[in-house]
């Protein structure tokens, strides 16, 4: 009986490690209608191309709330790194609408989609 | 304080994983395991550490990692017992060092083994004079066996012609005032008959006892928590610790 406990035990130590591990394509994605990073990023974009500068820095802001949310649920499983990349993505993002950089600003969204085609 | 939750997190699984694999690994000490299960067990450990800490790379990877390391150490292990030639390939084979009293110069050459190493390792066994070894063998482990000549050898009862001594294994039946009843019940002994033994001794309550085991002769020995002796101060260092 014991020995059958002691299987189970580990048994599930192993199984629930690779879910944890391997956990971030699932948890990346929008489990709550605040958390759609991915879309936050699409209307930032939109709103530009458009030169609605002011829209854009507020789905920058849903952006940024929803990226906190999913970077909490993704950090057990990912790269410290690609996490602080993106985080470095989002502020440049932020720097590109204050200074209307177009360019600058579609050069960081695509680094972003990248990394979280990586996660 | 996100890297603290996830180090925390990624250390206690690492510490768990560690744990399991050892244990599924077998209880062999480290001087009796082979050179490459050695190294092999630093590698898992090194493993475990970076997926403890290492929050650069993914967890995954690091943990099939020490995985990978810890299933191909197990199918060695079962593979050289099943098979003796391929122990004989993966864990080598004792080398004579020593015949009849003398160094075997090609055996240390192959093995890479210095005459100071040789002769520590022979101190080590309390062996100071070469010329009282028969044989000594450097086993796979790293460790030397040395059979003396007959002569230098120490005597047994046998030789004496003695009669041996009851030996055999303590049975713990207290340990921090608490009753194993099942060592009492193996020992077939009962709960009255410990406590008569205890109170021959002067012990009204088992809360006194930090250890108490039934002998191989059948008498029991008792330590208690409050002994009554002077502790000898053996160091030669005033304190403050």
């Amino acid at each position: 009986m014991k020995k059958w406990i002691i299987i189970m035990v580990s048994s599930f130590l192993i199984l629930f490690t690779v879910l944890l591990f391997n956990s971030a394509g699932f948890l990346k994605k929008p489990l709550t209608g605040e958390d759609n990073f991915i879309l936050a990023l699409s209307q930032i974009q939109s709103e530009v191309e458009k030169d609605n500068w002011n829209e854009a820095n507020s789905f920058l802001e849903q952006a940024d709330y929803a990226w906190e949310k999913v970077k909490n649920r993704i950090q057990f499983s990912v790269e410290r790194t690609f996490l602080d990349d993106i985080d470095n993505e989002l502020a440049t993002i932020k720097g590109a609408i204050k200074s209307k950089d177009f360019s600058m600003l579609i050069i960081s969204l695509e680094k972003i989609r990248f990394l979280w085609s990586i996660l | 304080m996100d890297e603290i939750t996830v180090t925390l997190v990624r250390s206690a699984i690492a510490f768990a994983t560690l744990l399991l694999f050892t244990r599924i690994l077998g209880k062999q000490q480290v001087g009796q395991l082979t050179a490459f299960e050695y190294i092999a067990g630093i590698t898992i450990g090194s493993a475990a550490s970076s997926l403890s800490i290492d929050l650069s790379t993914k967890p995954l990877p690091q943990f099939v990692g020490v995985s990978t390391w810890v299933v191909l150490v197990f199918a060695l292990q079962k593979l050289a017992i099943k098979y003796r030639w391929f122990a004989k390939v993966t864990d080598d084979q004792p080398t004579i060092v020593i015949q009849q009293g003398k160094i075997l110069e090609d055996n240390l050459s192959k093995i890479r083994l210095r005459y100071d190493e040789l002769m520590s390792q022979l101190r080590d066994k309390d062996v100071f004079d070469i010329t009282q070894v028969q044989y000594a063998l450097l086993e796979p482990n790293g460790n030397i066996s040395v059979l003396k000549k007959p002569e230098y050898d120490t005597p047994t009862l046998m030789d004496l012609k003695l009669p041996p001594s009851v030996t055999g294994l303590f049975t713990e039946v207290i340990l921090d005032g608490v009753i194993i009843d099942q060592n009492l019940s193996n020992k077939n002994k009962s709960m009255d008959w410990l406590a008569n033994q205890l109170q021959a001794n002067g012990i009204s309550s088992i809360k006194e006892v930090s250890y108490a085991a039934i002998m191989p002769n059948g008498q029991l020995y008792i330590d208690k928590f409050k002994d009554k002796i002077k502790e000898i101060d053996i160091g030669d260092f005033q304190g403050p610790f």
